[in-house]
């Protein structure tokens, strides 16, 4: 029974504590809200686009985020969706997408890959690993519509166990200058080629968004994307879970032991080291950017 | 009993008499999925009666 209330439960914590709906929803938002307020991630007057995939975790963020903020003037939300052109995953989520927006008039805008790069990744996967080109071409786009649309920040729905499993490869691959740029909100502040991105369920693990996601009836589309199960973060996935299973609370204990050493991080992370692409101008820490060194393998390979 | 597994589209058959003995049964772990017996999230308390709908949803979805 909810430990609160003594209804019918839907959620046992770490602690042990049960809760019911209503309990589990106050738990949540309480949680999110928390995140945003101690991490300021949202001031006055911020303008945001949420980059929503149509799944479980950027739907309850544009949720809540229209709902904390519905009746604040000075802060704007839209919505921002990326088509990577995956057959029988994205196009489904389009049309429930666009319902979602439509129903919480939040505008939203469609940005495709086959119309900016002339192909969908469907096409250009054979031989490759997907969420290796998927992953670059997409926060490019982000990045770049983020700033067509005026916006200060752009909020996605990254959440504990996505960090967790980021921090843990970052190690294992020995690649610590990709760590520096981790946390609740990240990018370089008052950069004109970057816009900020923020994580409001940075401290929610994915099965408290399920949860959440199912019990507010946000989708029926849970489908995992084709690409993921051959993916090394599944395999990174996987073993976090068995230790948390055995564990439990392994997963925050990465994370917020993380940000306790993240600013030394950030300090050590060289600054003032922002170039511009020499193909396509946008920011790059390098002469060519990822996005255009993609393009460019794609392109010669073909 | 009769269930259904999204991430593999799969119907398996049980014998564990409540959700925590059926996630080990079928070697799910826990933290990946939530189960919903007619309609509703349960937890793993939750005892498994014979005329049960019950559906186990991945958790890993997106990307």
């Amino acid at each position: 029974m909810c430990n609160n209330c003594k209804t019918k439960p839907v959620y046992k914590l770490n602690s042990g504590e049960q809760l019911c709906k209503n309990c589990f929803f106050k738990y949540f938002e309480k949680k999110v809200r928390k995140t945003i307020r101690v991490h300021k991630l949202i001031e006055k007057k911020d303008e945001i686009a949420v980059a929503v995939s149509g799944g479980k975790d950027s739907l309850t963020v544009l949720d809540l985020l229209s709902n904390i903020y519905k009746e604040n003037k000075n802060i704007k939300i839209k919505a921002l969706m990326i088509d990577e052109g995956i057959d029988g995953y994205r196009d489904e989520c389009i049309t429930p997408t666009k319902e979602f927006c439509k129903e919480r008039n939040i505008s939203l805008e469609i940005v495709s890959y086959k119309k900016e790069f002339g192909f969908n990744l469907d096409q250009v996967v054979e031989g490759r690993k997907p969420c290796s080109v998927c992953g670059v071409l997409r926060r490019n786009l982000l990045n770049t519509y983020a700033k067509k649309l005026k916006v200060k920040k752009l909020a996605t729905g990254h959440n504990l166990d996505d960090e967790a499993q980021t921090i843990i490869m970052n190690q294992f691959r020995k690649n610590i200058e990709a760590s520096a740029r981790l946390g609740p909100m990240n990018g370089i502040e008052d950069h004109e080629g970057f816009v900020r991105r923020i994580k409001p369920l940075y401290f929610m693990s994915e099965k408290e968004i399920m949860t959440y996601a199912f019990l507010k009836s946000l989708t029926r589309n849970f489908k995992e994307c084709p690409y993921n199960k051959e993916s090394y973060r599944n395999q990174v996935r996987e073993m976090l879970n068995n230790f948390e299973e055995l564990y439990p609370g392994t997963k925050y204990s990465i994370v917020s032991s993380f940000m306790e050493i993240l600013p030394a991080l950030q300090k050590q992370e060289k600054k003032g080291k922002i170039k511009s692409c020499i193909k396509c101008q946008e920011p790059s820490s390098q002469d060519v950017c990822q996005k255009c060194t993609v393009l460019d393998q794609l392109k010669f390979s073909q | 009993m009769k269930v259904y597994y999204d991430r593999e589209d799969k119907n398996y058959e049980v014998k564990a008499k409540n959700v925590k003995d059926m996630l080990k049964e079928l070697k799910i772990n826990k933290n990946s999925v939530i189960v919903v017996v007619n309609g509703t999230i349960v937890t793993e308390e939750y005892i498994l009666k014979t005329k049960d709908k019950i559906k186990i949803l991945s958790v890993v979805s997106g990307g």
